[in-house]
């Protein structure tokens, strides 16, 4: 039995070989509240947008896995190995090595930023769900993902990935996000009228909120 | 202390009796039934006027105590129909001053969390607040309760209602859907992130009718959809915010479908799912007057001036403490 990586509310992710290259399979867990028919259509239907996504941001050049193979509920995909932003923002704490940090924070900005130029929302930006390999980042999971070109969706990326470094590393949350923004701006298609927009939706208060 | 409350945010008009030490002693009601299905607020508001007088007697005679013993007056202030709150907040008034006892204003989304909260005991739950107009996920944080999740446009209460009218149900919808026994039919399933958006369904289900799809079938895969998708944003915002207990309030939670899927749910996830009796979920005054005692205890009085009905007011725009009765007893003490 494959070992498992990560058990999530929506999906497994195992890990797994393709012809000797370290991969994974993710599989979207059954769920039997829901009517068996329903379950498997809602599975099957986001496993495809999953992949679709993926695909769509490897042509726009932005890291993230790559799709090996889709069948049925289950993505096979390219293992990126590394830590995630998480271990690396709770370990540079712990040290006080906060200078090639904000290297990383700013190469996150401009794979967020390549991302919403290709018409990719995440969903669920955490610092949990980006890994870190040689200073380079790469934007993992992609479960909520979808395509959206909205300014509204584009500035809840941003203010999740905000108030959960708020929760999460007080202190250094500000400097922190302001290098996020540098790189961002490099690279996302609307950045100012996308920032005015999170303002507007950090007044509101409501998306996600529960993260601060 | 006892208060008495005053429910007037729609259909129903409901006078509560509860004390400080979290009994309720009396909860009477009256429910506007419209024929042709459908809510008019001046409908509404007419048959509260109408009612009022009639529907507080009833209470005071369940209680046992006579309008000299109220301590307190609470109206739901929001969020509701302005026509039908106004009502309530006249008639609320009125007997604040004619008492000459303090007048609280209540928000009707907090009274139904909070209402579940004594009955059930949960400590600091996620709740699912689901009835006519509102669909929210929520949990307390600090200073108040956070919307994490809810519907984009219809509450599913109301989606019920529509559905049940195209298929000739009366008012209310939402039991006769419980109980048809039908097949699948494919019906759009929208959830976004942790959100929810149920007028495409009611769309698709209008568009199948008139193709002559089964009633049956359509009304049973309707309530399994728009279930689904309730359990399924419920299990995310578990996961998300490490909560073990969810607490299901509103008119809508008292389906035994809705609580067999939220149970499954929560049992594969070792959480525990806790609801309050039927009268505790649908609208009531019992709610009201339990929660104008939290709330007298947390802001003391509101003043005549501050007293204007909110019909768009949020949960999460009030400053909100989780109280313990023993807490509430010793912030109460200390008031008077």
């Amino acid at each position: 039995m494959a070992r498992l990586i990560h058990r999530g509310a929506e999906a497994e992710v195992y890990e797994a070989d393709a012809w000797g290259m370290p991969a994974v399979e993710k599989r979207r867990i059954e769920k039997s509240y829901r009517h068996p028919e329903l379950d498997w259509r809602i599975r099957t239907s986001r496993t495809r947008l999953e992949a679709r996504i993926l695909m769509r941001l490897k042509e726009h050049g932005v890291r993230c896995p790559a799709v090996l193979d889709v069948w049925g509920d289950t993505l096979l995909l390219e293992r990126v190995s590394g830590p995630t932003l998480l271990d690396l923002l709770s370990r540079g704490r712990r040290e006080k090595e906060g200078e090639g940090l904000a290297g990383v924070m700013e190469d996150l900005g401009r794979q967020v930023g390549l991302m919403h130029s290709a018409g990719v929302v995440h969903n669920d930006l955490t610092p949990l769900n980006v890994v870190v390999t040689g200073g380079r980042t790469c934007l993992i999971d992609f479960g909520l993902g979808e395509f959206s070109r909205s300014e509204e969706d584009m500035a809840v990326d941003l203010h999740v990935l905000k108030k959960s470094l708020e929760a999460l590393f007080p202190e250094t949350a500000g400097e922190l996000f302001e290098r996020f923004l540098r790189g961002y701006r490099d690279t996302a298609p609307r950045p100012d009228a996308t920032l005015a927009r999170l303002e507007a939706v950090e007044r509101r208060g409501r998306y996600r909120s529960w993260i601060g | 202390m006892i208060a008495l409350g005053i429910e007037s945010t729609a259909h129903t008009f409901g006078v509560g009796l509860a004390t400080s030490e979290g009994e309720i002693l009396a909860n009477a009601r009256s429910v506007l039934k419209s024929p042709e299905g459908g809510l008019k607020p001046g409908e509404a508001a007419e048959h509260h006027a109408r009612n009022a007088r009639s529907v507080i007697e009833t209470a005071l005679r369940e209680a046992d105590i006579s309008l000299g013993d109220v301590d307190l007056v609470g109206f739901a202030q929001g969020p509701g129909l302005g026509q039908p709150l106004q009502v309530g907040a006249v008639a609320a008034r009125t007997l604040a001053l004619r008492l000459g006892v303090p007048l609280v204003g209540v928000n009707h989304p907090i009274a139904h969390i909070e209402i579940g909260r004594l009955v059930t005991g949960a400590r600091d739950p996620l709740v699912v607040y689901v009835s006519g107009g509102n669909t929210q996920i929520m949990v307390h944080r600090e200073k108040g309760f956070r919307i994490i999740g809810e519907t984009l446009d219809i509450g599913l209460g109301n989606a019920q209602e529509k559905v049940g009218r195209l298929l000739g149900f009366p008012f209310p919808a939402g039991p006769h859907l419980d109980r048809v026994e039908g097949g699948w039919v494919d019906l759009p399933y929208t959830v976004k992130g942790m959100d929810l958006s149920f007028s495409g369904i009611v769309t698709e289900v209008e568009r199948r009718l008139k193709e002559g799809a089964d009633r049956d079938d359509v009304a049973w895969s309707f309530v399994e959809v728009a279930f689904s998708m309730l359990a399924e944003v419920t299990e995310r915002a578990l996961a998300a915010t490490g909560r073990d207990e969810v607490l299901i309030v509103g008119g809508v939670a008292a389906s035994p479908r809705l609580q067999e899927k939220i149970r499954t749910m929560c049992e594969a996830r070792g959480a525990r799912m806790l609801v309050p009796p039927p009268e505790y979920l649908r609208d009531n005054g019992a709610m009201i007057a339990w929660t104008a005692l939290l709330a007298y205890a947390q802001f003391g009085p509101l003043g005549v001036e501050e007293s204007a009905i909110k019909p768009r007011w949020r949960p999460d725009e009030v400053e909100w403490k989780l109280l313990g009765p023993e807490e509430l007893r010793l912030i109460l003490r200390d008031r008077s």
